[in-house]
């Protein structure tokens, strides 16, 4: 089947016309008898051996010339030998964190997406986040899930996903506010990645950081320009239906620089919000910060050994997150291990304390990877070691050891164990406070509800679920804009991802009461806007989008018509010269 | 006027090898013992033969070129007629030469193609054909051929060519307007395109000098005489038509003698 890559060319068959009109009116010439034509031969024109150029003019010239300009048509329109093809598919990398919000960029870059994908049969999406996730829902699902509110955006690994995914040969077409020059290769690909960067280099004031305790805000205001600029931090405090309390103060930010702030925030004042005025980037101008989750954790402290319990005791009060109780303890210290089974405690700290067998000064190997590890220092320390502590009975998971003691270790049923001998100093150490206090942590964690109340938007929010009435586990979320779903809860436990900013409410059971969860845009990378750009870099083959496979036959009126250029040229320059000298006349007929 | 077989007897001479022995005379060789042979003197008629170019260039619509060429030949007739030469016109187109005694005899200009070179009899009392008359050749010349080639062929038969070359004024100074102009060929109609500028047009002017200098220079080197004739547009058609009488073309009941 044959078709035109520019139909339109075609119009210029219509040249022929005034080409033809031209002729016309030049060849309506008088004619006027003479008595010979011995003397004028020499200026005979019009292609009957006179002039060479004038040999241009005749008759067969005109039907060249119009010959040539319906070939140069033909070849202008693109003659294409049209075959169908397989479906054409597209894969589409999509840039999907925080600065693609900014004023226009997604705009842009979705009509950029519109156009690139236009012949498409198929588009292989791969949304990029912190980490790249491919979708294979409709494309109506997709586009409605690239919403640019994601912390980060792992290009490269979207790219290589994408690769990975799509049929062999697949054009990919990267979308994002940013150039490929941060992601190495990324144009070497076959058949060809166009990178598309939609961005634009704009200065931007933004919340980087924000954090609420008790009675307070930290907060952190970052100005990504090189010019010094002024804003006003406007601080909010909802307290249920009440009149909202408004506060604001006036920043000086150097170019490119910082400020940390902390401000004071009543302690019954449910939802704090921080914003600055509008710019470039308005999702990271606003804050939402929950209240803080101030329960404490109910800590029982069982421990005959005096000292050991009074050290407990004090690390519990030190923490400010745990009260020591005598019933209904969360979190129980214990140096008998029957007592772990029968106390209902959540979390439980075995301390088996022995005869001494001396003391370990190291080195020790820690479990980072641990919660009770976090922040662990064991400088200094001299470890009490009991004397019958065998490794190798250990049925569990090793946290801290010394050569092959396993010192600290978190029990098969999940009680955690600590091996102390006499003497050594962890009493004076840090060590104990730092271990209570993360228990305590461990403790709290496993209350139903979120275990964070204020998150960056696109984090992953872990939430405990609680046992209804009936005895089973269930978990609720209301989301920002109101919508109500329920989570699925495995081994107690369910995740819900903050993909908007706003306040979650959710419920950690059917009779619980429901937690609020603030999620902002806090992130310093996504709003610098001055590493954006607009840039348009590699290609597709040009038949990478074609519904069709059509192959190019321009060459063939161009052939033709260079033939007929050279067969004319050689026609006019063998026809015979039209010079002949006046007397050189030889016997014969008259001219 | 020679010597010839006619019966006037002039004187006798000395027997040379070679001589007819028909004209030995044997009475006067019994008398004197010698071979003598009788001389005679002989009366000869001047001729004049008038070629006349019948071919279609000589007469050029719109020119009085056709109507100067029969005056010339009447002229040329009239002349001989009264010097008291034998004239004889001929007609001399592309076919075989015809004599023209009266002018409704005259085919008219209607050949095609050159003018013979070579002149062929013209049978019984043709006049020049024993080479003592005198041959006039009226032609535009507009025809390719080797001049002195042509004349040397032309005055071959007489004792002396006379070559008038008659052409209209537009054949050697052409003036045309402006534009493309289709030349067409009066006689084989073969048609080209000119843009008759003015380089082209001088051109033409001087390939005509150049024509007619090369037929005036052929004739010279031959002893034969060139006139050219430019018949222009104003010529007066009754004297013409009184020359054409007095030279006997137009009259009735006068041949050539």
């Amino acid at each position: 089947m044959l078709g035109w890559t520019l139909p339109w060319a075609l119009s210029g068959l219509g040249l022929v016309l005034p080409l033809a009109a031209v002729y016309f009116f030049r060849r309506r010439s008088r004619a006027v008898e003479v008595s010979s034509l011995l003397f004028w031969q020499d200026d005979v024109s019009a292609g009957q051996g006179g002039r060479r150029l004038e040999r241009f003019r005749s008759e067969r010239s005109f039907v060249m010339e119009a010959l040539l300009l319906c070939l140069l048509s033909l070849a202008a329109a693109g003659p294409l030998w049209v075959t169908e093809r397989e479906r054409v598919v597209v894969a589409v990398v999509l840039d999907d964190s925080l600065s693609m919000r900014a004023e226009g960029v997604m705009e842009r870059a979705r009509l950029a997406l519109a156009e690139a994908t236009a012949g498409a049969d198929e588009v292989v999406a791969v949304l990029c986040r912190d980490e790249p996730r491919l979708v294979d829902t409709g494309r109506a699902s997709w586009e409605d899930a690239w919403t640019g509110a994601w912390p980060d955006a792992d290009l490269a690994s979207g790219l290589e996903l994408a690769r990975g995914t799509a049929p062999p040969g697949t054009p990919v077409l990267v979308l994002s506010d940013r150039g490929p020059g941060g992601v190495d290769g990324a144009l070497d690909a076959t058949p060809g990645v166009r990178w598309e960067g939609v961005g634009q280099a704009r200065p931007n004031v933004a919340l980087t950081d924000a954090v609420r305790s008790k009675g307070r805000v930290a907060l952190e205001v970052s100005n990504f320009a090189d010019d010094a600029a002024s804003v006003r931090v406007t601080k909010t405090e909802r307290l249920g239906d009440g009149e909202p309390t408004v506060r604001a103060i006036d920043l000086e930010l150097a170019g490119g620089g910082r400020e940390r702030v902390v401000l004071p925030v009543g302690d019954d004042a449910a939802v704090v919000e921080l914003g600055l005025p509008r710019d470039a980037l308005a999702d990271d101008n606003l804050v939402v910060l929950a209240p803080p989750d101030t329960r404490l954790v109910r800590v029982r402290v069982a421990v005959g050994d005096e000292a050991l319990r009074r050290s407990l005791e004090r690390a519990v009060g030190a923490s400010q997150r745990g009260r020591v109780v005598d019933r209904g303890a969360e979190l129980l210290f214990t140096d008998r291990r029957d007592e772990i089974g029968w106390s209902g405690a959540r979390a439980a700290v075995l301390f088996e304390v022995s005869e001494g067998g001396g003391g370990l000064l190291g080195p020790f190997t820690l479990d980072r990877t641990h919660p009770l590890s976090t922040g662990l220092d064991l400088t200094g320390m001299i470890w009490p070691a009991a004397l019958d502590d065998g490794d190798a009975a250990f049925a569990g998971r090793p946290i801290v050891m010394a050569d092959r003691r396993v010192l600290v270790g978190e029990e098969t049923g999940g009680a955690v164990v600590v091996r102390l001998g006499r003497g050594g100093n962890v009493l004076e150490h840090p060590v104990l406070p730092v271990l209570a206090w993360n228990a305590i942590d461990l403790a709290a964690e496993g209350r139903p509800g979120p275990t964070v109340r204020n998150v960056p938007v696109g984090a992953a929010v872990r939430v405990r679920a609680g046992l209804d009435a009936a005895g089973s586990s269930a978990a609720r979320i209301e989301r920002p804009g109101g919508g109500k779903s329920g989570l699925d809860v495995v081994d107690g436990e369910t995740v819900f991802f903050a993909a908007e900013p706003g306040l979650y409410g959710v419920t950690a059971a059917d009779d619980g009461p429901t937690v609020v969860v603030g999620a902002s845009f806090v992130r310093h990378g996504e709003s610098d806007l001055r590493g954006t750009e607009t840039v348009s870099a590699g290609s597709w083959e040009e038949r990478s989008l074609s519904s069709t496979d059509g192959r190019s036959l321009r060459w063939l009126p161009l052939l033709v018509a260079g033939g007929l250029l050279a067969w004319h040229g050689a026609a006019v320059l063998a026809a015979p010269a039209g010079h002949r000298a006046a007397s050189g006349l030889g016997a014969g007929g008259r001219s | 006027m020679g010597r010839g077989e006619s019966a006037e007897f002039v004187e006798h001479r000395d027997y040379a090898p070679g001589d007819d022995l028909r004209r030995i005379d044997w009475q006067a060789m019994a008398r004197s013992d010698r071979l003598v042979v009788r001389q005679f003197r002989d009366e000869v008629t001047p001729t004049l033969e008038v070629r006349l170019d019948a071919s279609r260039s000589m007469d050029l619509g719109g020119t009085a070129k056709g109507v100067s060429a029969l005056a010339c030949a009447a002229c040329l007739a009239e002349a001989g007629r009264a010097g008291g030469f034998g004239v004889g016109v001929v007609s001399a187109g592309s076919g075989a030469a015809e004599r023209v005694d009266r002018l409704e005899s005259f085919a008219g200009f209607e050949g095609r193609g050159a003018m013979p070179i070579e002149i062929e009899g013209l049978g019984e009392g043709g006049g020049v054909g024993r080479g003592l008359g005198v041959r006039a050749v009226v032609s535009d010349l507009l025809f390719s051929c080797e001049p002195a080639a042509a004349v040397a062929s032309w005055g071959r038969s007489c004792g002396r060519l006379v070559v008038v070359r008659l052409v209209a004024l537009s054949d050697v100074d052409p003036r045309m307007g402006r534009g493309v102009v289709r030349l067409r060929d009066r006689e084989t109609g073969r048609l080209i395109e000119v843009v008759p500028e003015a380089g082209v047009l001088g051109r033409v002017r001087e390939r005509a000098r150049v024509h007619a200098e090369s037929w005036r220079s052929a004739c010279a080197a031959a002893g034969a005489r060139f006139i050219e004739i430019v018949a222009g547009d104003a010529l007066d058609a009754g004297m013409i038509a009184r020359l054409l009488v007095r030279g006997g073309v137009l009259s009735t009941g006068s041949g050539a003698g």
